[in-house]
C-alpha cells in the first residue's frame, strides 16, 4: 500500500461508521422496553475503490442507512392472531356476567324457582281446600315469575352494555383507522423524500395491530411504503391516503348497533366488534329461550287450569296472564290478576277417575317433570328446559374460555417469534456496544499511525 | 425455543406464567371456600346441567315426601276416630240389648235412651271431624261437613280422595268417606240410634218399640262391620304410604348423594391442588426474581 492521503479519509469514514452504529445500538438500548419497536441495525457496505490499478483496494466503509429487523410474515401472522384474541377477549368479558345471571349454585334462582312453584301444587293436592297452601301457591308463582324477570332484564342489561362497547368501539376504530391513512402518507413521503420512517413504520405497526384486534383485519403494504386494510367481505377500511368510516345503524326491533361500510352490512371477520357480535347474538338467543320457557309454562299451566273448576265451583280462567297483545316473555310472565287476589279461584278440582292425576293441582304439579314441554327449539320437561339453558350458557362461555387459553399460548409464540427477529436484546446490544467501541479505537489508532508515516515522509523532505 | 431471546419477551412469559399460576390457586381457594366444584354454570356445564336435574327430582321426591306425610297423618287420625266409634256402637248395642229387656223398669230406659242420645251426639261429632281444616270424612266434598247438626246429609255427593304419593304412580285413596261408614241403604247411624231412643222413651206400643230396639241392634252391627271394613281399607292404604315413604327416603338419599356427588369438591383432591398450584406460583415468582439478575452489562467494566 503506498502512503497516501487515502488513509485519512478510510480512518475517517471508520470512525463515523462506529459512531453510526454505536448512536444505532443507543436507539436500540433506549427503547429496549418500547411496546412495539422494532429493532434497528446499521447498514454498513465496503467502500468500492478508486482507479484502475491492479493493487487498488477500497475506500474504507459506507452507511448506506439504518435497516429495521422485521419479518412480514411473523408481522402478519401476528395480525391474525392479535384479532382472533381479540374476539375471543371480548366475546369471555361479555359473557361472563351472564354466567353470574344463571349461576344456580346457590340453590336459589330460575330452577329453584319453578321447582317451588310445581312443588306447591303438589302439596294442594294433598289438601286442595287449604286456603294457605293456596296463598302458598300464588306466592311461589310470583316468586318464580320475578325470577323469570329479574334474570331477563339482568340479560337485557348484559346485553344493551356489550352494544354500547360496540358502539364504542367502532368509534376507536374510525379514529384507529384516520390516523393510518395519515401515517401511510407521512411515511410514503418520507421515503420516497430519501429519509428514515423507521419510527412512523412502528406507529403504524402498533396502530394496525390495534385495528386488527378490532376488526381481524388483514394489511397488505403497498410498493409506496401504504399499508392497505380490508375487512374479511374485502371491504377496505384504509386504502393509501383514504380511510372509510364503519357507520352504525340501530336495528329493528332491538335497538342494537349493526355495522355498515359503505352503504353496506360490513363483515366483521375476527377481532374485538366481531366477539361483541357474537356476544349479542348469544345473549339474544338466551333471552328468546327464556321467554320461549315462560311462554310454554304459561300456555301448558293455563290448559290444565280452564279444564279444572276453583274453589267457589265455576269453571276456572287462566292461572298466568295471557297478554292482550303480542306473546308471553320472560319480562310480562305473571299471575293473573284476579287469582293474584283470590286464592279461591285456583282450581284444584278433582279429575275424573281413571286420570293419572287425581286432582288439577296434581296434574300441573306432573307438568314439572313430564318430558314433552316444548319452548322454542327445546324439547324437555321444563326443568330441563331450563338447565339446558344453563348449561347452553355455560357451555358458551367455556368454549371461549377454552379458545383464549389456547390462543393465549398461540399469540406468546407468535410474539416470541416476532420478539426473536424485532425485539431487543441488552446482551447483544453490549456486544455491539463493546464491537463499536473497539472499532472506534482501532479506527482512531489507524489514523494515528497513518499520521505518522505522513510525518515520516515529511521529515525526509525537510 | 430457538430463537433469539429478548428481555421484553423473557418478561412477557414470565408475566403470563404468574397470571396462570396465580388463576390457578384462585380457582383451587374458590372451590376450597365454596366447597363446590362447580360455582358458575361455566366450570362443568354438563355438571350444572346434572345438578339441576337432580335438584329437580329431589325437589319432587320431598313434595312427595310432605303429601305422604300429610295423607298418612289423615288416615292415622281417621283410624283413630273410627276406633273410638265402633267403642261407641259396641256400648250402645249393650244399652240396646238391657234396654230390649222386658225386666228393665221404663225409669232405666229413660235413662238408657238419654245415654243413647248422648252416643249419637258423639258419633255424629265423630262423623264431622276435622283436621287442618279439612273434614276427614268429608273425601272430595269440604264446602259443608258430612252431616248438619239434625244429622241431615250433605247434599251434594262425594267421593274418596286421591292423592299421588309417589313420582310416576298411581295416586292412592287418601280418605274414606262417611257415606261408606254411616250410611246404609236410605238410612244412618244417627237415624237409627235416634229412631232406638225414641223407641226406648215408649210410644205407646210397648210390642213394637221392642222389635225396634232389637231390630236396632242388628243394624247396629251391620254399621260397626262397615266401620271395620273402612278401617281395612285405611289399614291397606297406610301400609301402602309406609312403603312408599320407605323408597321415597331411599330415592330422596341416592339423589342428595348424586347431587354432592357432581357438585361438591372433594376436599382432599382440592387441598393438594391448592398446595401444588401454590407451589407452581411460588416457583414461578422466584424464577421472576432471578429475572435480568445476569446481563453481560454486568461483566463488562
Amino acid at each position: 500500500m503506498g502512503v497516501n492521503f487515502s488513509a485519512f479519509e478510510i480512518g475517517r469514514r471508520a470512525l463515523h461508521a462506529s459512531q453510526f452504529g454505536l448512536a444505532v445500538t443507543g436507539q436500540n438500548i433506549a427503547n429496549v422496553n418500547t411496546k412495539g419497536y422494532t429493532r434497528q441495525g446499521a447498514i454498513l457496505v465496503s467502500a468500492p475503490s478508486t482507479g484502475t490499478s491492479r493493487l487498488q483496494i477500497g475506500t474504507g466503509v459506507s452507511i448506506l442507512g439504518i435497516q429495521q429487523f422485521r419479518d412480514r410474515f411473523v408481522d402478519s401472522r401476528l395480525q391474525t392472531e392479535i384479532g382472533i384474541s381479540g374476539r375471543l377477549t371480548a366475546q369471555r368479558d361479555a359473557l361472563s356476567p351472564v354466567d353470574a345471571a344463571f349461576n344456580e349454585s346457590d340453590g336459589n334462582g330460575i330452577s329453584a324457582s319453578i321447582n317451588d312453584f310445581f312443588g306447591a301444587f303438589r302439596s294442594l293436592e294433598a289438601n286442595p281446600v287449604s286456603i294457605p297452601l293456596r296463598t302458598d301457591v300464588i306466592a311461589k308463582a310470583n316468586a318464580m315469575t320475578s325470577a323469570f324477570s329479574t334474570t331477563r332484564a339482568r340479560l337485557v342489561e348484559i346485553r344493551s352494555d356489550s352494544d354500547a362497547q360496540l358502539r364504542s368501539e367502532v368509534d376507536q376504530l374510525n379514529v384507529l383507522s384516520q390516523q393510518v391513512a395519515d401515517l401511510n402518507v407521512r411515511i410514503s413521503t418520507a421515503e420516497n423524500g430519501g429519509g428514515n420512517a423507521a419510527e412512523l413504520r412502528d406507529q403504524r405497526d402498533q396502530l394496525v395491530n390495534q385495528v386488527s384486534e378490532l376488526t381481524g383485519a388483514r394489511a397488505i403494504e403497498t410498493a409506496e411504503g401504504m399499508v392497505t386494510l380490508t375487512l374479511a367481505d374485502g371491504h377496505a377500511l384504509v386504502s393509501g391516503d383514504h380511510f372509510t368510516a364503519v357507520q352504525i345503524q340501530d336495528s329493528v326491533p332491538d335497538g342494537l348497533a349493526s355495522l355498515t361500510i359503505s352503504g353496506q352490512p360490513a363483515v366483521i371477520g375476527d377481532g374485538r366488534l366481531r366477539g361483541l357480535q357474537n356476544a349479542l347474538g348469544t345473549i339474544g338467543g338466551q333471552i328468546q329461550s327464556l321467554d320461549d320457557l315462560a311462554a310454554s309454562i304459561t300456555s301448558r299451566v293455563n290448559t290444565l287450569h280452564t279444564s279444572g273448576t276453583d274453589a267457589y265451583g265455576n269453571t276456572s280462567a287462566n292461572f298466568f296472564q295471557v297478554p292482550s297483545s303480542g306473546p308471553v316473555t320472560a319480562a310480562n310472565f305473571s299471575v293473573a290478576a284476579n287469582i293474584k287476589v283470590d286464592p279461591r279461584l285456583i282450581a284444584a278440582s278433582p279429575l275424573p277417575s281413571g286420570s293419572a292425576s287425581a286432582t288439577v293441582a296434581g296434574a300441573i304439579a306432573e307438568l314439572l317433570n313430564d318430558p314433552t314441554s316444548t319452548a322454542g327449539s327445546r324439547t324437555g320437561s321444563f326443568s330441563s328446559i331450563y338447565s339446558s339453558i344453563v348449561s347452553d350458557a355455560g357451555k358458551d362461555l367455556r368454549t371461549v374460555e377454552d379458545g383464549l387459553v389456547t390462543q393465549q399460548a398461540i399469540m406468546s409464540q407468535a410474539l416470541a417469534q416476532r420478539d426473536a427477529t424485532s425485539g431487543v436484546s441488552l446482551d447483544e446490544e453490549a456486544i455491539n456496544l463493546l464491537q463499536f467501541q473497539k472499532s472506534y479505537e482501532a479506527a482512531a489508532r489507524f489514523l494515528k499511525i497513518a499520521d505518522e508515516m505522513t510525518q515520516t515522509i515529511m521529515a525526509l523532505g525537510s | 425455543m430457538t430463537y433469539r431471546v429478548t428481555d421484553s419477551s423473557q418478561a412477557a412469559v414470565l408475566n403470563a406464567r404468574i397470571n396462570t399460576n396465580r388463576a390457578r390457586v384462585e380457582v383451587a381457594r374458590e372451590r376450597i371456600s365454596s366447597g363446590k366444584r362447580i360455582n358458575r354454570p361455566s366450570d362443568d356445564p354438563f355438571g350444572a346441567d346434572a345438578v339441576l336435574r337432580l335438584r329437580t327430582s329431589l325437589s319432587s321426591v320431598q313434595r312427595f315426601q310432605e303429601n305422604s306425610r300429610v295423607v298418612k297423618e289423615n288416615l292415622e287420625v281417621s283410624d283413630g276416630a273410627l276406633e273410638g266409634y265402633q267403642q261407641l256402637l259396641d256400648r250402645a248395642r249393650a244399652l240396646l240389648t238391657q234396654g230390649a229387656s222386658d225386666s228393665t223398669s221404663p225409669a232405666n230406659k229413660a235413662s238408657i235412651a238419654a245415654e243413647i242420645d248422648s252416643i249419637r251426639q258423639q258419633a255424629l261429632s265423630i262423623a264431622n271431624l276435622s283436621s287442618g281444616g279439612r273434614y276427614l270424612f268429608g273425601g272430595t266434598r269440604q264446602s259443608s261437613a258430612p252431616y248438619d247438626s239434625t244429622a241431615t246429609p250433605a247434599p251434594t255427593p262425594t267421593q274418596q280422595q286421591l292423592v299421588q304419593i309417589e313420582p310416576g304412580a298411581y295416586p292412592i285413596q287418601a280418605d274414606v268417606t262417611a257415606e261408606t261408614i254411616f250410611a246404609n241403604a236410605g238410612s244412618t247411624v244417627f237415624g237409627t240410634l235416634a229412631t232406638a231412643a225414641s223407641a226406648l222413651r215408649g210410644t205407646g206400643n210397648p210390642t213394637a218399640d221392642q222389635a225396634t230396639v232389637l231390630a236396632s241392634i242388628d243394624s247396629l252391627t251391620t254399621f260397626t262391620d262397615q266401620s271395620s271394613s273402612a278401617r281395612a281399607q285405611i289399614g291397606a292404604s297406610l301400609h301402602g304410604v309406609d312403603e312408599a315413604q320407605a323408597r321415597l327416603d331411599s330415592l330422596a338419599l341416592s339423589y342428595q348423594r348424586s347431587v354432592d356427588n357432581v357438585e361438591s369438591a372433594d376436599l382432599a383432591e382440592t387441598a393438594i391442588e391448592l398446595t401444588q398450584a401454590d407451589r407452581a406460583l411460588q416457583a414461578t415468582l422466584q424464577a421472576t426474581s432471578a429475572f435480568g439478575r445476569r446481563s453481560l452489562l454486568d461483566f463488562l467494566t
